[in-house]
């Protein structure tokens, strides 16, 4: 295949994934609600600050 | 991932040179492409946490705390760091299936973005050079404590065998990876599980909890307040490898939660171990205090330990690595195997001058610091707050001045200055050279501050600045085709 070839066909395979991935709805990648934030948010911030808090 | 997992009802997978290029390459990484799901979600970011990474982050705690405030603050802090750098980075990878230097083009510009991957470069591969040192160090170690005079010669040589099985596993891919770490995982808990047993069952647990630090400040905040800073700039150095590991999982709770409990948590209770170590016997390095403790056995499970966990670390830094590399044009279409011995390349300066680069790595670290934080604070405040979780796709790839991302000559000068200030900050908060500190760094880690104060700047200069001359350089462009004109791959 030639170089040029090999180029078109990247650029297509890539306008593809980029068309597929852009128009994909958010719930096909897993869900992630506000209580998953809300989770997070408490033991990654909210806990561990008022831990270094106390321990001081 | 292999090729038959290639994906079939969807967009076909360039194969070029023999790589599949969206796995060994740029492009967008589909759903029903990535390998990591629940278990070797959590058994990479394992794999990757636990290097002897951890045991330098716990031995330099123990100069300046005790034990107890030492595991509150490397535990802790560890969590704050890597939720900051990780929530937009593993949100934004994993919708998207981009690379992280991909990322961050919609904040720093095209050419902006390269900026940044200097500094990751230069992150990923100092960081795989120092803990390879230590697995060089580590079989001196242990031959020394069994009674043989190790060559000197042998340091550079555990770094060439590190990098040969690095070289080895990354070449083969991201399953053999994911395979790797699901055999290496158990093996690493029951090992450090063990070394925890050993050090509780030979000291106790009240010589530990009463262990005076080894060599702290005069002023007893201050000491503290570094701890904290140490556990959230370990917690913000994660920031190189979250992009890598959430492009490849499948769901946003499989790419940001072992990020989290992994990365920091877990993270955060082994860099305590070498902290106690540190406390007791004198010595963060498993490969000098094990033998001691249970004898040439116990040095053997210690070695392994190392060279298990080091090498997982480094495959995982340097497959990122090596996507990272392809943002540069003349490598764009390289083989695979091609750019991961490119990576290996600097790594051979720690063959030949291992100790004297491992000398350097405390400065290495510092500066790591300063640029992690305002990187992930310009990069949180552009994904929720100015872009709203909605990225452009076709502008990351388009080096086109048309395209969204491109800013000014493909640079976000804005996004540039900001990490500037935000490495200011960090120093007129804390300079972590001469432990010189202001009064604010007794409440806020210099960390902190470094987030912070660049990701207001960002947003307010956004606001008020770029995003009306983005406005106005795209009406004098004319609408954006619907098709690549550049396209950067």
């Amino acid at each position: 295949m030639l170089e040029q070839e090999k180029v078109s066909n990247l650029v297509n395979d890539l306008e593809q994934r980029i068309d597929e991935m852009q128009n994909m709805d958010d719930e096909e990648l897993g869900t992630f609600g506000r209580l998953d934030w809300t989770i997070l948010i408490l033991i990654s911030i909210v806990i561990p600050a008022f831990v270094l808090v106390v321990a001081r | 991932m292999n090729e038959s997992a290639a994906p079939a009802n969807s967009a076909e997978s360039t194969i070029y040179e023999g790589d599949l290029l969206s796995v060994y390459g740029r492009e967008p990484l589909l759903p029903n492409e990535r390998e990591y799901k629940f278990w070797s979600a959590h058994g990479t970011c394992f794999a990757y946490a636990i290097a002897t990474w951890c045991f330098l982050t716990g031995g330099i705690t123990a100069s300046y705390v005790g034990a107890f405030e030492g595991m509150v603050c490397l535990i802790a802090g560890n969590l704050i760091g890597v939720f900051l750098v990780s929530a937009s980075l593993s949100a934004g990878c994993q919708r998207y299936g981009v690379e992280q230097i991909d990322f961050c083009k919609p904040a720093f510009g095209q050419n902006g973005a390269r900026v940044v991957l200097v500094f990751y470069l230069l992150n990923m591969i100092g960081w795989s050079g120092l803990i390879l040192v230590m697995f060089g160090n580590g079989i001196v170690n242990i031959l020394d404590a069994m009674g043989y005079t190790a060559p000197d010669w042998l340091v550079g040589a555990g770094v060439a065998l590190g990098i040969w099985l690095t070289y080895i596993i990354t070449t083969r891919g991201v399953h053999l990876l994911s395979l790797f770490n699901s055999i290496i995982t158990p093996a690493l808990i029951v090992i450090i599980l063990f070394m925890f047993y050993m050090l509780i069952s030979s000291h106790g647990w009240d010589e530990i909890m009463n262990a005076p630090p080894l060599d702290p400040l005069d002023t007893p905040w201050l000491n503290y307040a570094i701890a904290i800073e140490l556990g959230v700039a370990s917690g913000m150095s994660w920031w190189g490898g979250i992009g890598f590991l959430a492009r490849n999982t499948r769901t946003r709770r499989n790419a940001i939660y072992p990020e989290v409990i992994q990365l920091g948590l877990v993270f955060g209770f082994v860099c305590s171990i070498a902290l106690f170590s540190g406390l007791v016997v004198g010595s963060d390095d498993p490969t000098k205090w094990m033998v001691p403790l249970g004898g040439a056995f116990m040095g053997v499970m210690a070695l392994a330990f190392v060279a298990l966990a080091n090498i997982t670390s480094t495959s995982v830094s340097l497959f990122a690595s090596g996507l990272a590399l392809r943002h540069l044009p003349s490598l764009h279409r390289r083989s695979w195997k091609f750019i991961i011995l490119l990576t290996c390349i600097p790594l051979v300066f720690f063959v030949v001058w291992p100790n004297e680069l491992y000398d350097m790595g405390d400065a290495f670290l510092a500066y790591n610091g300063t640029m992690h934080a305002p990187v992930g604070g310009i990069l949180l405040v552009d994904y929720f707050f100015l872009k709203k979780q909605r990225l452009h796709l076709r502008s990351i790839f388009e080096a086109a001045p048309n395209g969204l991302y491109y800013y000014s000559k493909g640079f976000n000068i804005l996004a540039l200055a900001c990490v500037i200030i935000g490495q200011l900050t960090y120093f007129w908060v804390y300079n972590p050279f001469t432990d010189e500190a202001r009064e604010v760094f007794r409440f806020v880690p210099a960390s902190i501050a470094a987030f912070v104060v660049p990701a207001i700047l960002y947003w307010a200069g956004m606001k008020l600045w770029v995003e009306r001359s983005q406005k106005a350089r795209l009406a004098g462009l004319g609408a954006q085709p619907d098709r690549l004109v550049q396209p950067n791959v």
